[in-house]
């Protein structure tokens, strides 16, 4: 009795043991690599931090893959495909090949212009580090405010009516005060004057882009990410100019001084143009945040049949059927990024993620004297 | 220098402003004030406080008080504006011309000839209107000049022989016929 009860129980055992314990596949580490975070005892280290993040799993390893992503988009030389059937004779030497890289695309939303998210892409653009920028109007109107008046640090607390008492406006937890707003209006009123003289007696059409170069010129001040824009060349589009205080100050100009017009159209075929005509260079695209920036990079690349690399940087989450929270794999359905493309998204607030980021790729590079351009 | 020495200016070149400034943040509905160059009654003033959108600024909607167009501004609060200097002033009708023209006693007795009666249909109602004339069940063709027909009616109405006394408005060098009155006996 005892021996046959001793036997079923084994048995039992045997079977439970068989479902719970599956005995398990062996991964290969090439590619599920182990995890393993940062060891402080190394030093405070800031490469070898950002070096153990792809490790560390959740969103430090997805900036982990995002720093990886850049750097290939950095690495990338035409020289590493094969030629294209078609191309002409220049694009077949290899001295030539060597020289073509990738055109990236960086975008980000007004309020990291705000934030002190505006030094790093002022770093970005005095290095001409990235191609094309997009972003919306208080990306254009806060980092030349910044160098008339500065933007204070407040807290998310702080309540809205006792503010608006004191004449100061919350961004999240900065402050600007009123004031800022009215030395923007005292400098700019004169520029658009000028500008639209140009306009009546030079001929001059006015596109978002070349309004922003101008402004750009006209600050003339080395901590304006607009300013190195100008300087190098580097195209900034605003399809929607006038949201923002920018626009606050078209429309009481234009009450006074009516006819400056603004062509949106032009600046479409330019913005297009810019992934269109990319060939034979491949295209890589950065976006802090959502909306319009995200979108619009996006869209342009679609007429390329899609982007190469990606890289979003956001908050925004996708059960809402948001384009902002949107992942890359739904812009691939559109054609905006390439099926084969490297991609990856950083669930992150971009204050956070996107200094890293720099310091891990475009900020090394230049420490190392290695060329990005 | 004597300082028994006057100036003497003429009235016609008085060199008076026919504007006087006035800051943006005081002036109030139904005041005057001038608007790309033209004399205007407010009809709608409102405040943006100072914010995003730069200095605490003034909406004027504004009515040219000639030729009764809307014209807006945006004018910063502190700044000034310049208001126009708005008369009215009375004339005896003495005649009105064929074509238009009136005639007015002024008050130093010389006659005044260089005023028309408005070309405005509305005005020229509301003119015929004040004056009590009855505003007749004309019918009107398509052919027959409206303006014509209210001009006649003044000027049969005139010399019918009531007794109108022309106000006229007088703003930044422009005049303009602005009401008529009966002063007759009823």
């Amino acid at each position: 009795m005892g021996a046959a009860t001793g036997e079923g129980d084994r048995e039992t055992l045997e079977a439970v043991r068989s479902v719970v314990f599956k005995p398990s596949e062996t991964l290969d580490e090439e590619r599920f690599p182990r995890i393993s975070g940062y060891d402080f005892n190394r030093g405070v280290d800031l490469m070898g931090l950002l070096r153990s993040m792809a490790t560390t799993g959740f969103q430090a390893s997805n900036l982990g893959d995002a720093i990886d992503v850049v750097n290939q988009m950095l690495d990338w030389r035409l020289s590493h495909e094969e030629p294209r059937e078609d191309c002409d004779t220049e694009e077949l030497n290899p001295a030539f090949r060597e020289t073509v890289n990738c055109k990236i695309f960086l975008g980000f939303t007004s309020n990291l212009i705000s934030s002190g998210i505006r030094e790093t892409i002022r770093f970005l653009t005095q290095h001409r580090m990235v191609d094309v920028l997009v972003t919306t109007a208080g990306g254009i109107e806060e980092d030349l405010i910044k160098c008339l008046a500065p933007t204070y640090k407040g807290d998310f607390s702080f309540p809205g009516a006792y503010l608006r008492s004191k004449g100061l406006n919350r961004i999240g937890n900065l402050l600007v005060p009123n004031d800022n707003y009215c030395k923007f209006e005292d400098w700019i009123m004169p520029i658009l004057d000028q500008m639209l003289l140009e306009q009546s007696t030079e001929n001059v059409i006015w596109t978002p882009s070349k309004v922003i170069a101008r402004l750009g010129k006209e600050i003339n001040d080395d901590s304006s990410y607009l300013y190195w824009a100008y300087k190098n060349g580097i195209p900034v589009f605003c399809p929607a100019l006038t949201d923002g205080s920018l626009g606050d100050m078209l429309y009481c100009h234009s009450v006074q001084k009516p006819g400056l017009l603004i062509d949106i159209v032009q600046d479409i075929r330019a913005m297009n143009g810019e992934a269109v005509h990319a060939s034979p260079r491949k295209t890589g695209i950065i976006v802090l945040g959502g909306g319009l920036p995200k979108h619009h990079i996006c869209n342009a690349n679609m007429l390329r049949n899609g982007a190469d690399y990606a890289v979003y940087i956001n908050t925004a989450q996708e059960f809402d059927g948001s384009d902002s929270g949107a992942q890359p794999d739904e812009a691939v359905s559109w054609g905006k990024i390439k099926g084969s493309a490297k991609t990856i998204k950083v669930h992150c607030d971009a204050t956070i993620a996107f200094p890293l980021l720099v310091a891990a790729t475009f900020a090394q590079r230049l420490q190392e004297g290695t060329s990005t351009n | 220098m004597s300082d028994e020495e006057h100036h003497f200016e003429s009235k016609a070149d008085a060199g008076a402003s026919k504007t006087f400034p006035q800051q943006a943040g005081t002036i109030r509905k139904n005041g005057y004030i001038v608007i790309k160059a033209r004399p205007c009654k407010v009809v709608e003033v409102s405040t943006s406080k100072t914010g995003k959108h730069g200095h605490a600024k003034c909406h004027f909607v504004g009515i040219d008080i000639f030729t009764a167009k809307k014209l807006e501004d945006i004018v910063p609060s502190s700044h000034n504006c310049d208001v126009p200097h708005v008369t009215r002033t009375d004339y005896q009708l003495i005649d009105i011309s064929e074509d238009g023209f009136v005639s007015l006693l002024t008050e130093s007795g010389n006659t005044k000839d260089d005023l028309r009666l408005p070309t405005d249909e509305n005005l020229l109602t509301q003119l015929i209107q004040d004056c009590g004339f009855g505003i007749q069940n004309m019918r009107i063709g398509p052919n027959l000049d409206l303006l014509y027909m209210k001009h006649a009616e003044i000027k049969d109405g005139f010399a019918e022989g009531k007794d109108l006394v022309v106000s006229v408005m007088s703003a930044m060098g422009e005049e303009q016929i602005c009401a008529l009155k009966d002063i007759g006996p009823k």
